[in-house]
């Protein structure tokens, strides 16, 4: 089943000299992959991920996750959409600092209007499934860089998403908590079928994604069967 | 709803040193207004409350022409139309009649113009006794007056003594009299080898009788001597500089005026009821016959001056406002920008502007309430002290105070407006500053926000 359809999609900032951040890029994403997008510093990698995860909007081109194409929904839709079918593990973690791992996992799930009962116990499963079932009622701030990420990853995954965008999530990590980190998604994708989609710099990142796309000049120049 | 209640408070004590500057600043802030108009309109319901008890009523009716022409000739017998309205109009609490005409005061070789004033001594109340000073109260039937404190000491009537009180070396307090003393005492300086620790000038009567020349109705010659019962020092500082009370019945054989009165003071029940109750009472008398006027009326000078002092302090209040106002834009400002990498992540997970909007707005109320809270908690023992206690003003101060007419003193009110007031004013500045944040949310571009 294919989860995101993009399709030749171009990204141009206006400015006293145009930049063309993506030119032209397709890609089909099909459920349960895991996939890694790299390529260097300034390749357009980012604007791209962007825009798969409705953060961003294309210039040209359309992108279709679940049969919606993104193009033609308003601001306030796009939040909703992105609520409802993504989930996002960002670079340095961003959890709300003041709620507990427990309550960050929660809040999703509390914007999407589920019982507390629900929240309550699919939190506590995913906080279980990431390692972390001791650290419940403790706030961000007394966690280790890997155990904040470990949080966002059961985040993410908290409101059920279509897949998730994971942009650099091991740049701030040490590499044990890396390969922990990984671990953990590689289960998650491979036992509950999830979708990963992350960008990256790191190659024990790249070595274990099933698919490599690497993106240059706004281009995708190689997509890699990496299994 | 309840998480994002529950982000706006904890977020509160994040920043828990920002917070509680931010609260601070709103607290002192309404600690000072409240202070400042509490003192100010302490001040204006004391000089309305001494002119209307002790000068005008709420209402004063008079004969017509008498305020023109201040001529006992204008002044009118008693009307049992008028009386009976009086009696029946449930807005009013009492009517006192008074006669009163200018004349002359002397004793020995000294002569002072002299506003006489002969009045119900019982239905007055306490308004005059609770002023005196030396003697005692004239009654309804004594043929003794009262006088002004100022104008007993131009006559000659009183001297003043110095009470010192001293504190003894066991630290108990004992009171010094020195007679017709010219020294100068300073607080903390020794005496007979004891500390002063508080001086009072105390008057002494030092004559008894004043006599009193006047114009009395209709061309009649007035002059009388009378006995001097009391000395008062009234809160209305002209007055004290040329008031001789007695009895009405005595001030109306003194002008040869039997059975005629100059003003009928009307007090009533309800400060709100002046506008209708001076209505009701122009509608049932017959106004070719009298004059009706508000105190407004007749003390334009007083209302004016507060007007023009009102507004100096309401402006003083606003530049107060206006620095904490700043202070409050500034904090809410820093905030907006230290964590607007926090709200782009927030809405790129999922949650609607409108919610964010909620969670900033929340956490600024309970901000604004706090502090609120906080000014008024502090504010309320300490005007309540001051209302218990007022400040009494003394020497130079007193004196320019004085020139004004106004008494030397700041009781504070306790009107509960004043905090109901400050603390609106307050949450107005909050919602205004407020106003950045929102903007900002509504308008912030969620990828620029997540760079940082």
């Amino acid at each position: 089943m294919i989860v995101i359809d993009v399709k030749n999609i171009h990204k141009t900032y206006q400015g006293v000299v145009p930049v063309h951040a993506v030119r032209g890029i397709d890609l089909t994403v099909k459920e349960g992959e895991f996939a890694a997008i790299v390529g260097p510093s300034g390749s357009g990698k980012t604007t791209f991920l962007n825009i798969l995860g409705g953060l961003d909007t294309p210039t040209e081109g359309d992108i279709v996750v679940n049969n919606t194409n993104l193009s033609s929904l308003k601001a306030s839709q796009l939040i909703d959409f992105r609520l409802h079918n993504i989930g996002f593990v960002f670079q340095a973690y961003n959890l709300i600092p003041v709620l507990t791992a427990q309550e960050n996992v929660e809040f999703i799930m509390q914007l999407q209007g589920k019982s507390k009962q629900e929240r309550s116990k699919r939190s506590v499963e995913l906080l279980n499934a990431v390692g972390l079932s001791d650290k419940l009622n403790v706030r961000p701030g007394k966690l280790s860089g890997g155990q904040q990420q470990r949080v966002a990853v059961a985040r993410a995954l908290a409101s059920k998403p279509k897949f998730i965008l994971a942009d650099e999530p091991t740049a701030n990590l040490d590499s044990d908590s890396t390969s922990n980190l990984l671990s953990i998604m590689e289960r998650l994708n491979k036992e509950e079928n999830i979708t990963f989609i992350f960008s990256t710099h790191d190659q024990r990142v790249v070595n274990k994604a099933h698919r490599v796309i690497t993106i240059d000049d706004g281009k995708i120049v190689s997509d890699i069967n990496n299994l | 709803m309840n998480k994002l209640l529950t982000i706006a408070w904890r977020n509160l004590w994040r920043n828990k040193k920002r917070t509680l500057l931010t609260v601070s600043s709103i607290v002192f802030a309404i600690l000072f207004a409240v202070i400042m108009r509490s003192q100010s309109l302490g001040m204006y319901e004391n000089a309305i409350k001494n002119i209307i008890n002790i000068e005008t009523g709420h209402i004063q009716s008079m004969g017509k022409g008498f305020n023109e022409s201040q001529s006992i000739d204008d002044a009118f017998f008693y009307v049992t139309a008028l009386f009976s309205f009086l009696e029946n109009n449930k807005a009013i609490e009492k009517s006192i009649s008074r006669l009163s005409a200018f004349g002359m005061s002397s004793t020995g070789n000294y002569t002072k113009e002299t506003f006489i004033m002969g009045m119900e001594v019982a239905k007055e109340g306490n308004t005059f006794a609770r002023n005196i000073t030396v003697g005692e109260m004239i009654t309804d039937s004594s043929n003794s007056v009262l006088i002004g404190e100022v104008l007993a000491h131009y006559l000659k009537i009183i001297e003043y003594d110095t009470e010192l009180e001293l504190r003894l070396p066991n630290d108990s307090i004992i009171k010094k009299r020195i007679q017709n003393d010219t020294s100068n005492f300073t607080i903390g300086q020794t005496y007979e080898d004891k500390t002063i620790v508080f001086i009072a000038k105390k008057p002494r009567m030092v004559k008894d009788s004043i006599i009193i020349i006047g114009a009395g109705y209709q061309g009649a010659s007035a002059a009388a001597i009378y006995h001097v019962a009391g000395i008062m020092k009234l809160p209305l500082p002209d007055m004290n500089k040329r008031i001789v009370v007695m009895n009405i019945k005595t001030c109306q054989d003194f002008l040869h005026a039997p059975g005629i009165i100059s003003t009928v003071n009307i007090y009533l029940n309800d400060d709100s009821k002046l506008e209708q109750a001076t209505a009701d009472l122009k509608a049932s008398v017959d106004m070719q016959k009298f004059d009706i006027y508000k105190w407004k009326t007749l003390k334009e000078e007083l209302v004016q001056q507060i007007d023009s002092d009102n507004k100096s302090g309401l402006i003083f209040m606003f530049l107060l406002y206006l620095i904490i106002g700043f202070g409050i834009l500034g904090t809410i400002i820093m905030m907006t920008h230290e964590r607007k990498k926090e709200f782009a992540v927030m809405v790129a997970l999922g949650l609607k502007k409108h919610l964010l909007i909620f969670t900033v707005t929340i956490e600024n109320l309970f901000i604004a309430l706090l502090g609120s809270l906080g000014g008024i908690l502090i504010s309320i023992p300490i005007i309540f002290y001051f209302y218990l206690n007022p400040i009494r003003m003394e020497e130079e101060m007193a004196k320019s105070i004085e020139n004004m007419g106004w008494e030397a003193v700041i009781p504070f009110s306790t009107d509960v407006s004043i905090f109901v007031s400050q603390t609106i004013i307050v949450l107005i500045l909050f919602a205004v500053a407020s106003l950045y944040p929102l903007f900002k949310i509504k308008n912030f571009n969620v990828i620029a926000s997540l760079r940082g």
